[in-house]
């Protein structure tokens, strides 16, 4: 069985487990955990320069991508324990759980696919799970 | 010689004039490839944010993948900060830089 479905009316169904609306909830938890606090270990890749080659990014921007991840997160965790959920939520739990997917790669720089490979066999299992997530989400985005 | 009252002849301050037209080099939006986000995901984004007809998203992701990165989109500064902004809040590597 999918993880997600689409409907005909547009809406996406969720096939998640006890265990598995466990898992995602807590990934949002700790985006929107990330979003917050300065010192969180995701902080850092959540909020990569916009201008590289500026000394720094104008706060405006920054403040921008803070409340345009903070809508999404928070967004997917006021709807982690829906059975069905619309085109604008499903993509809200699509981005959260890339932007952890994204932390994750910074947290251990993963730079390419054999360097996922060589990863701890319990956070290439976080990552791979977070993949099939997301695999699910965008067939029915 | 008579001259219209709304005209003027030409004089040598006139010609010493310099017109300068100022144009603003654009500003590209770059998405890098990364290692993790599937292909389909990247995909969405760019559907979700540009409104590109898919046939474009998915030719922008594929030259992500091969080359390593994209300009995805191109124009004001302003507007490429938001759209870089925008990726980067979905969670894709992106960056933006003034056109050379």
């Amino acid at each position: 069985m999918a993880l997600f479905k689409k409907k005909r009316d547009g809406s996406i169904s969720v096939h998640l487990n006890g265990a598995g609306r466990t898992f995602v909830g807590e990934i949002f938890n700790q985006v929107v955990a990330a979003e917050n606090d300065p010192h969180h270990e995701w902080h850092l890749s959540m909020n990569p320069p916009i201008n590289p080659s500026a000394n720094s990014d104008d706060p405006l921007a920054t403040f921008s991508r803070q409340k345009e991840m903070a809508s999404n997160s928070e967004l997917a965790q006021m709807t982690i324990n829906e059975d069905t959920l619309n085109p604008g939520e499903a993509y809200a739990w699509m981005t959260s759980l890339n932007l952890a997917l994204r932390a994750t790669v910074g947290l251990h720089n993963l730079s390419d696919e054999e360097s996922l490979q060589m990863l701890d066999p319990e956070v290439r299992q976080y990552v791979v799970s977070i993949q099939s997530l997301l695999f699910g989400l965008a067939d029915c985005l | 010689m008579r001259t219209s009252p709304r005209f003027r002849l030409s004089t040598e301050s006139d010609t010493d004039t310099i017109t300068r037209t100022v144009t603003k080099k654009p500003w590209k939006v770059l998405v890098w490839d990364d290692p993790v986000t599937p292909m389909r995901v990247v995909e969405v984004i760019f559907r979700k944010i540009f409104g590109y007809p898919a046939a474009k998203c998915t030719q922008l992701m594929l030259t992500v993948h091969h080359e390593g990165k994209a300009v995805v989109w191109s124009g004001a500064q302003d507007r490429a900060v938001h759209y870089c902004t925008q990726l980067q809040a979905a969670g894709l590597m992106a960056s933006v830089e003034e056109e050379s």
